[in-house]
């Protein structure tokens, strides 16, 4: 009796086995690796983005670029919990919580948050908590839960693997280097954009929208061995919006991702990893940041449409003109 | 059709407007924190040319010299579906806003009441408030027994007078219109108040002390 209670933390297999998938060899994976984008390099990918898709949060949003694919959801402003210790909070408490599915990665990931996803949870939080007027909402807290259901991240132990340099024991190929920031990024830069909408979607008051942007600078293969180091700043490719696999015959050199408040000009988040040149360092980060403020200005667009599309759906369904404050004042003029 | 803002939307000089809700002031200027509709009241295209023109013969009668000094207040509204989306979710209490609570538990000191309605809006979650013994009422405050003017179940209304701890929102009753409104007895039967203090059973006619509402 009792012998083993079933493990109800976790979704469980199938008590009656499965049979285990057949994957081709890595040599035969190698063949079909770098795929070609056909948009220019200062061109962001087309982005699907909605809002109020889940009725049961406050607001809520889903977003695709490609092979991105994430779903945010906003809970509160909600009590603080009643048996917490925290004390009391004049300011509304931010939480943001990013979560890769299991299946989100192309190496499958844990339950369990691992440390890209606690990282990615506090840059985010990074870039969403200035923009939110959190003074309104005492005594309160403001959940946000992102769900990445798709990406091309390669999974934590994959990341580990190639961010920390001096850890890594395999030979990189010439698009390895910077590969887990770039897919990171994307997947940050989506976070931010689509937590932007579903915070508008759920009504609470903001300074202003952030929009996430990514940028890499990518130079010849050439260069990068460490010949040419002079000329290294002069024929530099500036991409927005990278895709996974580099241009042909080039080597990433850093991947910048912010979260940028276009009305206000303000960034509120910037993540810069890669090798930035020594001798004209802070042009190089200038140009860098200012390609990936363009590509977070271009995605400002579409948050721009997708924050509205909801309450236009909402004005039209109910043919309300906005509910005057007339009668009010009519009664006052009157009496 | 109206066009809708979205947050950071510069909507004019915030010399021009008094700011509602809904918007903020930076650098100046009046800039939209929801997405929706404008809103200004008075309207702000009549009121600027009513001073100028003879638009408005109904109402320069009362008030010409406000519309000129008072600006028109501007503000953002998001629009609701009126069937399902009447809990307002971003509904916080704040002091002074009359809200309708549950009395869930009482001892000596004060009794612990469950918000659930704020300034006739059902709010998304329930806030805890306490309404200590020296809140219950006006006048004779030290004679006030939590026992003899709140049950648990009881519905009260009643005005935040304080954010309180991290926890509790602050409640008061010290006023006529405050108090309970709906109660049973202690044989679960409806209650209606006979006067000020004391309710009686639709039933049984037994008489229970509360602290009652003044009806409307």
């Amino acid at each position: 009796m009792a012998a083993k209670a079933p493990d109800r933390r976790r979704n469980n297999p199938p008590s009656h086995g499965t049979t285990p998938p057949v994957f081709l060899s890595s040599s035969s994976l190698e063949a079909a690796k770098p795929k070609q984008s056909s948009r220019p390099p200062d061109e962001i990918r087309k982005i699907f983005l909605r809002t109020g898709l889940i009725s049961s949060v406050t607001g809520s949003s889903f977003l695709e670029i490609a092979p991105l694919k994430l779903s945010v959801s906003v809970l509160g402003p909600r009590p603080l919990p009643r048996t917490s210790s925290t004390p009391f909070a004049a300011q509304a408490i931010l939480t943001t919580e990013v979560k890769f599915a299991p299946f989100a990665s192309t190496v499958r990931r844990g339950y369990l948050r691992d440390s890209s996803e606690r990282d990615l949870g506090s840059r985010l939080y990074q870039a969403l908590v200035g923009a939110i007027r959190r003074e309104l909402y005492p005594k309160s807290r403001i959940e946000v839960v992102v769900t990445i259901l798709d990406s091309e991240d390669e999974g934590d132990d994959v990341n580990t693997v190639y961010i920390e340099e001096g850890k890594t024991t395999v030979e990189t190929k010439f698009w390895d280097a910077g590969r887990s920031e770039r897919a990171l990024g994307v997947v940050l830069a989506g976070c931010i954009t689509a937590a932007s909408a579903a915070l508008a979607d759920a009504g609470i008051e903001m300074f202003d929208l952030v929009s996430g942007g990514v940028a890499t600078s990518f130079v010849d293969e050439a260069n990068s061995k460490g010949k040419a180091k002079g000329d290294a700043v002069s024929n530099k490719l500036y991409v927005r919006d990278p895709a996974f696999a580099p241009p042909e015959g080039k080597t990433p050199l850093a991947t910048c991702v912010l979260g940028y408040m276009a009305a206000r000009d303000e960034i509120s988040e910037l993540w810069i990893s890669g090798k930035i040149g020594t001798k004209n360092g802070t042009t190089e980060i200038d140009e860098l940041v200012d390609e990936a403020i363009a590509a977070a200005r271009s995605a400002r667009g579409v948050l721009n449409e997708a924050a509205k599309e909801r309450v236009q759906f909402i004005v039209d369904k109910t043919g309300t003109a906005p509910p005057s404050k007339g009668e009010s004042t009519d009664v006052e003029m009157s009496g | 059709m109206t066009s809708l803002v979205v947050p950071g939307q510069p909507l004019g000089l915030a010399s021009a407007y008094i700011p509602g809700p809904g918007v903020h002031i930076f650098n100046g200027q009046i800039i939209a924190s929801l997405v929706g509709q404008v809103v200004t009241s008075p309207q702000a295209s009549t009121t600027s040319t009513s001073t100028s023109t003879t638009s408005s013969t109904s109402t320069s009668t009362s008030k010409p010299t406000s519309t000129t000094s008072i600006p028109p207040t501007i503000s953002v509204q998001k629009p609701v579906l009126t069937t399902d989306e009447e809990t307002n979710a971003t509904l916080l209490p704040e002091v002074s806003s009359t809200v309708l609570c549950r009395i869930t538990r009482i001892n000596p000191r004060q009794a612990t009441a469950s918000i659930f309605i704020v300034n006739n809006h059902i709010c998304g979650d329930e806030f805890q408030g306490v309404i200590r013994v020296q809140d219950v009422r006006l006048t004779e405050v030290d004679k006030v027994k939590i026992f003899n003017s709140f049950r648990p179940g009881d519905i009260v209304r009643a005005r935040v007078i304080s954010l309180g701890d991290q926890s509790n929102y602050y409640l008061s009753t010290a006023s006529n219109e405050l108090g309970v409104i709906m109660a049973d007895s202690e044989m679960g039967d409806p209650m209606y108040p006979i006067n000020w203090k004391e309710m009686k059973s639709s039933r049984t006619g037994v008489v229970e002390e509360r602290k009652v509402a003044k009806p409307f």
